[in-house]
């Protein structure tokens, strides 16, 4: 193996070459140039770059101005290789790249885990709570119009103090956020909450209800919904999870990003089985607290169980993406045994019933 | 292959019918193959594999440190691209590292939490004091719009200013830590020169619906090149506006009637008018950047990535870093020996940092 190898030598301060020999030394490097000089360089004093594979070797030395020897022979990085004297670029042995390759599948099937199991909303419900009320609004705000840019609502006179009315007794006075509920005309039987406290009644959904006190057991649980962050948490796990497919694709999802921006939207909306779980026991503690029965969300669910005509119709999206009724009724009811006797104020006289279930007079169907 | 031949014959170019050619001959922007000095164009030496083997590991240590190597993973990406550019015998060097990017990271999230934590407190004050934003809505107040209305004035003019810093802050960054032979670049332009002249190029545009671009876009160009050095050396340019107008208006025109289609020979003959007004002291760059094969290969390059799902991309960023640095070079070479090293300008990163968080290319 040869010892010495022919290099390129830069001064750092023009832009001209000089031929040298190079010859390796046990503790560094002599460079031979053509004018008879010599240099010495000591190991301690030079770093050794290989940026590219097929590249040649770099020695550097000093900082600026920076004298650079190109050793274009690859026998050169081989013998380097030999001595142990490695840099920047040199490659990463077998054994490092196992044990980091391994702990790259520990934690990404941990973070995968974490995010796609949303029966364990520990950690972002922690995080959550740093996002100010302000923020969620606007991210409701964006998200309903994202979803229903188009949307028809319903909105009378009397009806509108009718619903005032409803939610003002709904709704705790110390609650921090601000809600506001818009009646679409749409044949669905649905009701949606956005993140910041925006709630959406469908109309097919309020004509299904038999009563009151069905529609306040429905708003309470969209209400804990909002309260409990619950869209606000998905969203962050999904923006967990499209920055984990951009890092795959190595940033070049524009293509991937148009897509995640849909999924991101939707995902506001889709609750977990705990969420649900959650909304639904909050909503009677809610009840309770605001002097109502807890049975209101009790009798919703009743009402929607014996109307055979809702549930067989081609659009129960309410019950559809919701865990089982009956599972419901029965945490419901094992809930509210263990609670004190709840109140049994009316939330809403016959008449203001009647004007909000009219609210849609006006509006002409989509 | 048969792709890969063609592209690699001049007299392949010379049959594509190319409106752009038929500017005025004044100066010519289509150099002759024959007085090319092939060895004075750029090159791209970098290959596939090694390409993917540095996505690869750049992509699992970034998953494991949750983003954070991010800084690390692009300075190792930018020296593995600087190396393998080659013009005449020598590579491009990166003098860059991760701290420095991570540094300038750092700095620019801890001004945009502020910056964004202002503004959202703002917000939050307007609406815990119980003022509606809407006039005229029962129980708010009219003032109260002007309020919003000033604290989105306010964050349009922060985002334009990180704008700012990220375009002049890339730049100065990136050529300090660029060399060739040795020798660094330089870029001296300022924050607040750039900002006045894109607020005025900016408003001219506005005001004159896009028709006096140009000129906006010659002050940018002049501006942009004659700041930058190789190390004594100085870059000149020296197009006009009028010269630059036809290219742009016939070409802004047609890309709008085809649809985007002829945007690519618009980049093509801009590149190629700009390169050949433009020189290093005395030595003249060439450019000979033409539109179709500039369409097939972002095309080739598109497919690549739609098709592969995004894991062709090494192959794909060599196929198509080779094609386009070679179109770029010099018509005679420089003169070595004029050139000395100056002094250092010394360069945060903070604009690299700003670029990478609000996710800007340069």
């Amino acid at each position: 193996m040869p010892q010495s190898w022919d290099a390129k030598y830069f001064d750092g301060k023009s832009p001209q070459s000089m031929l040298v020999r190079l010859q390796l030394l046990p503790k560094g490097v002599m460079l031979h140039f053509m004018d008879g000089r010599s240099q010495h360089w000591k190991h301690e004093s030079f770093s050794i770059v290989r940026d590219r594979e097929s590249g040649p070797v770099r020695l550097l030395r000093g900082d600026f101005p920076q004298e650079t020897v190109e050793i274009p022979d690859h026998s050169f990085a081989a013998i380097l290789e030999q001595k142990g004297w490695s840099g920047k670029g040199w490659r990463t042995s077998w054994k490092q790249k196992s044990i980091s390759v391994f702990a790259a599948i520990v934690l990404f099937s941990g973070i995968l885990y974490w995010i796609l199991d949303p029966e364990k909303p520990g950690i972002t419900r922690w995080m959550v709570q740093w996002i100010p009320v302000s923020l969620e609004e606007q991210l409701g705000e964006m998200a309903l119009t994202q979803l229903f840019p188009n949307r028809q609502t319903c909105s009378t006179p009397k009806g509108d103090r009718a619903l005032e009315t409803f939610m003002l007794s709904l709704i705790p006075r110390d609650d921090p956020y601000r809600y506001n509920i818009e009646i679409i005309r749409s044949p669905q039987v649905n009701a949606l909450a956005f993140p910041g406290g925006k709630l959406v009644l469908f109309s097919g959904l309020l004509k299904s209800l038999p009563s009151p006190e069905s529609l306040a057991g429905i708003l309470a649980h969209e209400i804990q919904h909002v309260r409990l962050q619950h869209g606000t948490q998905n969203l962050m796990r999904q923006l967990a999870f499209s920055g984990m497919v951009k890092l795959m694709a190595s940033d070049s999802g524009a293509f991937l990003e148009q897509m995640l921006e849909g999924a991101k939207t939707l995902a506001i909306l889709n609750y977990s089985r705990s969420f649900e779980t959650e909304a639904d026991l909050g909503a009677a503690e809610l009840l309770k607290q605001q002097g109502f029965s807890q049975d209101f969300l009790v009798q919703a669910f009743r009402a929607f169980e014996n109307n055979k005509a809702v549930l067989d119709s081609a659009v129960p999206q309410y019950f559809s993406t919701h865990p089982d009724l009956n599972e419901r009724i029965k945490n419901l009811e094992n809930q509210n045994r263990s609670l004190e006797s709840s109140g049994t104020g009316k939330i809403l006289n016959p008449q203001s019933w009647k004007e909000l279930k009219n609210i849609c007079a006006n509006v002409n169907s989509p | 292959m048969i792709l890969l031949k063609c592209f690699q014959e001049d007299a392949h170019f010379k049959r594509i019918r190319d409106p752009l050619d038929q500017e005025p001959a004044k100066t010519p922007e289509k150099i002759p193959a024959e007085n090319l000095q092939q060895e004075w164009f750029l090159e791209f030496l970098g290959q596939g594999r090694e390409l993917f083997r540095i996505y690869l590991v750049n992509f699992w240590l970034k998953l494991l440190t949750l983003g954070f190597y991010h800084p690390w993973a692009k300075a190792r990406l930018f020296r593995y691209l600087y190396a393998s550019t080659r013009l005449y015998d020598t590579d491009f060097q990166f003098h860059g590292n991760g701290r420095e990017l991570f540094t300038g990271w750092v700095k620019a999230l801890l001004a945009l939490i502020l910056l964004e934590g202002f503004h959202q407190i703002v917000a939050e004050l307007i609406r815990q004091r119980g003022i509606d934003s809407e006039p005229g809505v029962s129980g708010g107040h009219e003032w109260s719009f002007w309020l919003d209305t000033a604290n989105l004035v306010f964050y349009l003019f922060l985002f334009f200013l990180f704008f700012m810093i990220a375009l002049v802050g890339v730049r100065r960054y990136r050529l300090s830590r660029t060399s060739w032979r040795g020798i660094r670049f330089r870029f001296d332009g300022t924050l607040v020169e750039i900002s006045k002249l894109m607020i005025r190029g900016w408003a001219i545009t506005l005001i004159s619906l896009g028709l006096l671009y140009p000129l906006h876009r010659h002050r940018f160009q002049e501006y942009w090149v004659s700041r930058t050095r190789f190390g004594s050396s100085r870059f000149y340019y020296e197009g006009t506006p009028s010269e630059l107008f036809p290219i742009w208006i016939r070409g802004f025109l047609l890309s709008l009637i085809s649809v985007g289609v002829y945007s690519f020979w618009l980049r093509a003959g801009l590149q190629r008018y700009f390169w050949s007004r433009t020189r290093l002291e005395q030595a003249q760059l060439a450019c000979n950047l033409h539109g179709w094969p500039l369409f097939r290969e972002s095309m080739i390059y598109v497919f690549f990535l739609i098709f592969s799902c995004g894991f062709a991309r090494p192959w794909a960023d060599e196929r198509y870093n080779r094609f386009y640095l070679s179109q770029f070079g010099f018509v005679q070479a420089p003169d070595l020996e004029a050139v000395i090293q100056t002094a250092s300008v010394e360069s945060g990163s903070t604009g690299e940092g700003v670029s990478s968080l609000l996710d800007l290319e340069f």
